[in-house]
């Protein structure tokens, strides 16, 4: 299979200050990757990097084969890559269907608009129960969904997710991740994510992330025997 | 009294087209403008230049309001570029020097080179009367250009994709960059907005009046008020602070006198900031 994207040797964190040392992920099509990791690992660096909201100081970033290094978050959209930060980053006092109109800005997603919003609220149909509402009033879980909503709208190839869990109760955390499911035969997904179970549960591969380095990866089923991880994730120990 | 109502109205929307590219700068930029004012300069000294040296009015109007725009461009493209790399507190600070720096250096130059003089646009047309009210026809035309242009403006940030992406990123920068839409370039297109808009204003001025060369900063701290009163990052609020500050600046002118009407200017404003420190329309557009 075909990587989508593919991180190499990646350095990346603010003025003088690094925070990723030595990252190398790996996204295969329609494939779900999550990153998982302590508090201050670097995850969200990782995906900010990626999107390019943070300048890469070493290694590479290809996407689809091609390195994007250099390409400007607007420029990465437009090629299919998606960012949703754990902060969500609504437009509070726009709509929720404005809020969506926004997501397909790019030319290729806006010339595919109606059809796009159709798909969305298909997927979401609490959305479009809302889609008059302003986003700063709906619940946490209703954010999570149209901020997902919203970057679905620029019809990506690949969406980056940063503790889609943040915030939200069990309940509702389990029903985004059902959402998400669904979502992986159309896209690939790489999550950043300190629920380790909803990770495993989800994802074909896992990556561990210790203070800025990958410190392994492997299918969950693997990482799961493995009695370290074992006790650092899973508060087991043996 | 109608004809102070009218005058207050007419500087009411100078106001406003000064003070939305004041409030759209700030919201998107990061930056206070202080040198907002000298907008108003630019395209006052060169419509009132040309036209005094017999180029048709319309053209030298338009010349002149371009170049408020032009310089509204250069500034972000130029100046203000290491302002966008900073953030928070300094970010806010840099920005004030520099612009700050601009409008004295603009105000120097423009001193040494038109010492004393104003500049007024005349509009060759009788005087008409209206239900028995003279007008002055400029001041009629001044209103008009004030009160198009508004619209205008409101109509391209409610209904245009560009003007959404506007509002987008006043509400949200990152959630702006998250949907592809290129923030420089938006930013860049609304300081030509703010430029035009307060060339505008400089029109309408210099139709009613005239404009004195070295008002800029004057025109900039009125246009300060505005937007405090306004609510800084709301552009409705900008056009009905300044309805509203223009109509009571030119009642109290006119039952108490000027000089008074300006400290009772000021208390309103000190009254709005206290009971309602974040202006009077908090939500953006």
């Amino acid at each position: 299979m075909e990587a989508i994207l593919s991180v190499e040797r990646l350095q990346a964190g603010y003025r003088g200050l690094n925070i990723l040392w030595d990252v190398d992920i790996e996204v295969k099509e329609r494939e779900v990757v999550s990153v998982i990791g302590p508090n201050g690992a670097g995850k969200t660096t990782l995906l900010k990097a990626i999107f390019g909201l943070i300048e890469s100081k070493e290694g590479e970033i290809k996407f689809n084969g091609v390195r994007i290094n250099d390409l400007k978050p607007h420029k990465r959209v437009d090629i299919g890559l998606t960012y949703v930060p754990s902060e969500r980053e609504l437009f509070p006092e726009l709509t929720v269907e404005e809020n969506l109109e926004l997501g397909a800005y790019t030319k290729r997603a806006r010339n595919n608009k109606d059809n796009l919003l159709e798909q969305v609220f298909e997927f979401f149909p609490r959305l479009k129960e809302r889609k008059d509402q302003l986003a700063g009033t709906l619940s946490g879980g209703e954010q999570q969904m149209l901020a997902i909503a919203r970057a679905l709208m620029s019809a990506p190839r690949l969406l980056l997710l940063d503790e889609p869990s943040t915030g939200l109760a069990p309940i509702v955390t389990l029903s985004i991740y059902e959402k998400l499911k669904e979502l992986t035969s159309e896209l690939s997904i790489l999550i950043a994510e300190q629920n380790v179970h909803q990770a495993f549960a989800i994802s074909d591969r896992i990556y561990i992330l210790e203070n800025g380095r990958t410190v392994a990866s492997g299918k969950p089923s693997e990482l799961s025997e493995d009695s370290l991880i074992k006790s650092a994730y899973f508060g087991v120990s043996e | 009294m109608i004809e102070v109502l009218i005058d207050g109205i007419l500087f009411g929307l100078q106001l406003a087209l000064l003070a939305v590219g004041l409030v759209l700068i700030f919201g998107l930029g990061g930056v206070l403008n202080l040198a907002h004012g000298e907008f108003v300069i630019i395209t006052g000294i060169t419509a009132g230049m040309l036209s005094s040296l017999g180029v048709n009015i319309l053209i030298s109007i338009t010349t002149g309001v371009l170049l408020a725009g032009v310089a509204g461009v250069a500034m972000d493209r130029t100046l203000l570029r290491p302002v966008y790399k900073l953030s928070g507190e300094m970010e806010i600070l840099v920005g004030l020097f520099l612009t700050l720096g601009l409008a004295a250096a603009i105000d120097g130059v423009i001193a040494y080179l038109f010492p004393g003089l104003h500049f007024s646009i005349n509009v060759p047309v009788e005087a008409i009367s209206f239900f028995g009210l003279a007008f002055r026809p400029s001041s009629l035309i001044a209103g008009l250009v004030a009160v198009i242009s508004l619209l205008l403006l409101l109509f391209f940030l409610r209904n245009t994709t560009t003007g959404k992406a506007i509002r987008a990123i006043l509400q949200n920068q990152t959630g702006a960059r998250l949907c592809g839409i290129n923030v420089d370039n938006i930013r860049t297109l609304v300081f030509l907005l703010g430029g035009i808009m307060a060339g505008l204003a400089g029109v309408a001025q210099g139709l009613s009046s005239s404009v004195d060369p070295g008002a800029g900063l004057e025109l900039t701290s009125l246009a300060l008020i505005v937007s405090v009163v306004g609510g800084v990052r709301s552009v409705y609020g900008a056009i009905i602070a300044g309805l509203l500050l223009g109509i009571v600046n030119a009642v109290v002118s006119y039952l108490v006198g000027t000089y008074l009407a300006l400290i009772i200017l000021l208390v309103v404003v000190i009254g709005v900031v206290l009971f309602k420190p974040s202006g009077l329309f908090a939500r953006s557009v």
